[in-house]
């Protein structure tokens, strides 16, 4: 980035290969689409390139990088409730999840009582991701998919240490809520019991 | 944020996701460990926070295509050509504004020289005027070897007298 800094455009386009994938890995499940995800992406870019000059190299770059993806979502997502779009990425409080029936309707309809191959476990996983808030999403993503730890999603989202772990412990208990019906495969999903 | 009357105990829910996340210190996870030996419904449940946590590994991760590199990288491109567009375009603006401040200053230094000259001129020609009957009896005043008879001859009127006529 010190590079990128000093305008080297080679530099830039490594910078770019290297975390493009790791971004929309996050950003993907920020937003309901795909293409979304990828004009997020250009964006944070973008202004990675044009805040070069005002990087300092206190905080690891990727931390960096996940405080410009924040922001930019949060305002993906404020621009768009202002144009009233229907929201199907999820609850925007820091409520509690939905109902599971809800869920395993939205998942699969009338699911088998079988167990659940990958495929279909991956999209209730991502269901119940799409449930979270967008903060706890943000925080819970930085943290599996980044390794961060809460003091760096803490410098990320611009977050207190206390409110980060109380922002990932609710984020995980409402997770383990949503999922705990399907981690018990083969059982039918809203057969079992209600957390 | 919620608040927990019990932060940092072993049965803080803060402090058991902590504890699974590696962000506990070492005497609250001995806490947490003793607890959890004691406690199976605990056990259970932190057994349903890892496993939810795996399962997030099931999400498909897919990697960012070659035009999206592509139209990435264009699209800084295109910002660092306007950037330096207006770039230079500031730097012109300020060359033409640096010129127009040299103009103005050699402006002023010229007026400021100018009126300085001619003062010095002015008190010149004043010096000149003031000494003009010195200046024209010099020959004759070089020969008086007194000074006391040239104020004499000044107590006498004559350099006045000699002024006057030149002043008029």
């Amino acid at each position: 980035m010190l590079q990128v800094r000093d305008d080297s455009a080679a530099a830039f386009e490594e910078l770019v290969t290297r975390y493009q994938s790791r971004l929309l890995a996050v950003l993907q499940h920020l937003v309901p689409r795909r293409e979304q995800a990828e004009d997020l992406a250009q964006e944070v870019f973008l202004r990675v390139y044009r805040a070069r000059k005002r990087y300092e190299p206190q905080a690891k770059f990727s931390t960096w990088l996940f405080t410009i993806a924040h922001n930019v979502a949060r305002n993906a997502r404020r621009s768009q409730a202002r144009r009233h779009e229907i929201n199907v990425a999820g609850a925007d409080d820091d409520g509690g999840p939905p109902a599971i029936d809800q869920m395993a309707l939205e998942a699969s309809g009338l699911m088998p009582t079988r167990i659940l191959d990958k495929a279909e476990r991956a999209e209730v996983v991502r269901l119940a991701i799409d449930a979270l808030s967008e903060r706890q999403r943000m925080a819970m993503l930085l943290a599996k998919f980044e390794g961060m730890s809460y003091l760096e999603i803490g410098q990320a989202m611009d977050l207190s240490l206390q409110a980060t772990k109380s922002l990932l412990s609710r984020a995980r208990e409402n997770l383990r809520l949503i999922l705990a019906p399907y981690m018990d495969e083969g059982e039918p999903p809203g057969g079992g019991s209600t957390p | 944020m919620t608040d927990h009357a019990d932060t940092n105990s072993p049965s803080d829910p803060d402090e058991l996701i902590a504890y699974l996340d590696g962000e506990v210190d070492a005497e609250v996870r001995r806490q947490i460990e003793l607890r959890l030996a004691e406690d199976p419904e605990l056990m259970q449940r932190m057994r349903e926070h890892q496993q939810a946590w795996d399962l997030l590994d099931e999400l498909p991760t897919e990697n960012a295509s070659t035009d999206f590199t592509e139209t990435t990288l264009e699209m800084v491109a295109v910002a660092a050509s306007r950037e330096v567009e207006v770039r230079s375009r500031g730097t012109a603006q300020r060359r033409f504004a640096w010129g127009g401040m040299a103009a103005a200053s050699l402006l002023i230094a010229g007026l400021v020289g100018y009126t300085f000259a001619s003062r010095a001129l002015q008190r010149s020609d004043e010096e000149l005027l003031r000494d003009l009957p010195v200046i024209e009896n010099l020959d004759a005043l070089q020969q008086v070897e007194d000074v006391e008879f040239l104020f004499a001859l000044e107590n006498e009127g004559l350099f006045v007298e000699e002024n006057n006529n030149d002043a008029s």
